[in-house]
């Protein structure tokens, strides 16, 4: 199974909404996960546990937090962290996971 | 110095529907909840019928409306509606009281139908991980599946205390949060409590109930095997009949209900209007056997005894008694002969069990079984004990059969007994 950009973006959104309790038109590429989507820690499990369901990826928790803060300096705060971890960023992991995955369409 | 305890909104979630109105109005008329299970395939119970909350998952979530949701157990998600429902019958504004002063108080049981479900995962998964030639489950393969199969949510769902949790969240509640797992008679306990809490100055305004989910197969095979539960598929309407001659055990039911209970100035101070007065509490416990009551029952008498003395009431004052009342051979005996001896020369009030109607909702027994009772005072009714055409006796007492029936109620008692031999009697009192 391999997926366009486009049909990872939707079916990222529908993850989100579903998992957020929120309205699918909210979940925008900008929309930053925690702040402007209330999610809490336990959320960010559940739509790992979706997502890997859905594509079929194993994602490591340790690569993707260095990820986040890639760049960030040595101690990168809550706000910078919060300020990167948006929707489109997370489309963005998952389509770079699902290359080396070689799942994608190019 | 000791504070009143008033009872100022109720919420209900039954086998007769969501709320308190509509589970009063069918208590009254004597209906019973008995239904054929029709949620999946027990053609091999002993059992087959439950009395059900008539109310699906998927519409408990769309109804409860919250992120939350998904980490809610069935018996959370009825909770969670029956505390929304006393909220707003109460009238009480929490963000006019100290949060820190505001505490919850949740008699909880065990898993529900939905988490089931997920864990009949669990059963496919080992079944994937059995080496056919020989039918030996590869543990180790079995553990590491599951890790990789279950949502980290899942376990979430099957804290007990996420019940009282949820409903903290819900109404900033910051003082204490309390869970009672004490089986039959959890809810009876934590409603107890909580009563102790506000009567002693530790709480301004406690939300106190039960809820419980033990219709799923799991809950019918593990009573099954217990041999408590009623095996009358033929009579399934008029199976639950406690006190009666030829009752066979009890109906197993779901539900919950939760109370608003405030200290007295505090309601009076804002206008509100109290159902009743919570006046006597206590629990026992007969440390005796596991699942056997003594037969001189000493447990229950001395929980009867301490909730009247904690009233500072004579037994004489009792107007009505909710009993546990289940309907097996052993407990309406014992319970018969406990509630004359706790009476001694005095005359014995009108007692019944809306567990004829609603069956046994095990941990939520104690909380539903207030409602009621509250009720009673506030209608000035006594629901029948249904299905009730045999007299035994053993059992000599009038359990108002059959019919609800009017009366003058200003003191009523309720019991709730359990495995574990825990016994515990709250006692109510009418406002004027």
């Amino acid at each position: 199974m391999s997926y366009t950009n486009e049909e990872i973006l939707s079916k990222f959104q529908e993850i989100v909404a579903d998992a957020l309790s929120v309205d699918i038109s909210e979940v925008v590429p900008e929309a930053r996960v925690f702040s402007d989507l209330a999610a809490e820690s336990i959320d960010i499990l559940d739509i790992q546990f979706r997502i890997e369901d859905e594509f079929g990826l194993k994602i490591n928790r340790d690569d993707f937090g260095e990820r986040l803060a890639e760049g960030l300096g040595e101690e990168p705060t809550a706000q910078d962290i919060d300020a990167r971890f948006t929707i489109g960023w997370c489309v963005d992991f998952i389509c770079e996971e699902l290359q080396a995955a070689e799942k994608v369409e190019e | 110095m000791t504070r009143r305890v008033v009872i100022t909104g109720l919420g209900t979630v039954t086998p007769f529907g969501a709320g308190s109105q509509q589970f009063w109005e069918n208590i009254e008329a004597g209906q019973t909840a008995a239904r054929l299970i029709t949620q999946f395939d027990a053609s091999t119970l002993p059992t087959r019928f439950v009395a059900q909350v008539p109310i699906g998952d998927a519409e408990l979530n769309s109804a409860i409306k919250r992120k939350a949701v998904k980490t809610m157990s069935r018996a959370t998600k009825m909770a969670f509606l029956a505390a929304r429902e006393a909220v707003e019958d109460s009238g009480i504004e929490f963000d006019q009281l100290d949060p820190n002063r505001v505490g919850t108080s949740m008699g909880a049981g065990g898993l529900g139908s939905a988490e089931l479900e997920q864990s009949l995962q669990s059963f496919a998964i080992v079944a994937a991980c059995t080496n056919p030639g020989n039918m030996k489950v590869d543990a180790a393969k079995v553990w590491q599946r599951t890790l990789e199969r279950v949502n980290p949510l899942t376990p979430l769902k099957a804290l007990p205390n996420m019940m009282a949790g949820h409903i903290a969240i819900e109404y900033n509640a910051r003082g204490a949060c309390l869970t009672l797992a004490s089986a039959c008679i959890s809810a009876t306990q934590a409603i107890g409590e909580a009563y102790r809490y506000i009567k002693l100055g530790l709480a301004d305004a406690m939300l106190a109930g039960g809820s419980d989910s033990m219709t799923n197969p799991n809950a019918l095979v593990a009573f099954s095997a217990l041999g408590v539960i009623s095996r009358n598929n033929e009579e399934y309407l008029t199976a639950a009949r406690p006190f009666d001659k030829t009752r066979d055990g009890f109906m197993l039911g779901e539900g919950g209900a939760v109370f608003v209970l405030e200290d007295y100035d505090n309601c009076k101070k804002r206008g509100a209007v109290p159902y009743a007065e919570i006046i006597g509490y206590a629990n026992t416990c007969d440390a005796f056997r596991l699942t056997d009551e003594p037969a001189e029952a000493w447990g229950s008498i001395e929980a009867m005894r301490l909730a009247l003395a904690d009233a500072g009431i004579d037994a004489s004052e009792l107007d009505y008694i909710n009993a546990h009342g289940t309907g097996t051979k052993l407990n309406d005996r014992t319970e018969t002969f406990a509630i004359k001896s706790v009476m001694q020369q005095a005359p014995v009030p009108p007692i019944s069990s809306t567990k004829s109607m609603i069956g046994h909702l095990v941990a939520a027994a104690g909380a539903v079984e207030a409602v009621a009772s509250v009720q009673a005072l506030e209608k000035q009714v006594i629901p029948p004990t249904i299905n009730y055409q045999h007299p035994d006796p053993d059992c000599d007492l009038d359990y108002v059969p059959n019919e609800a029936r009017e009366a003058q109620l200003r003191t009523v008692m309720s019991n709730s007994f359990g495995f574990g031999g825990q016994n515990a009697s709250l006692i109510f009192r009418k406002t004027t």
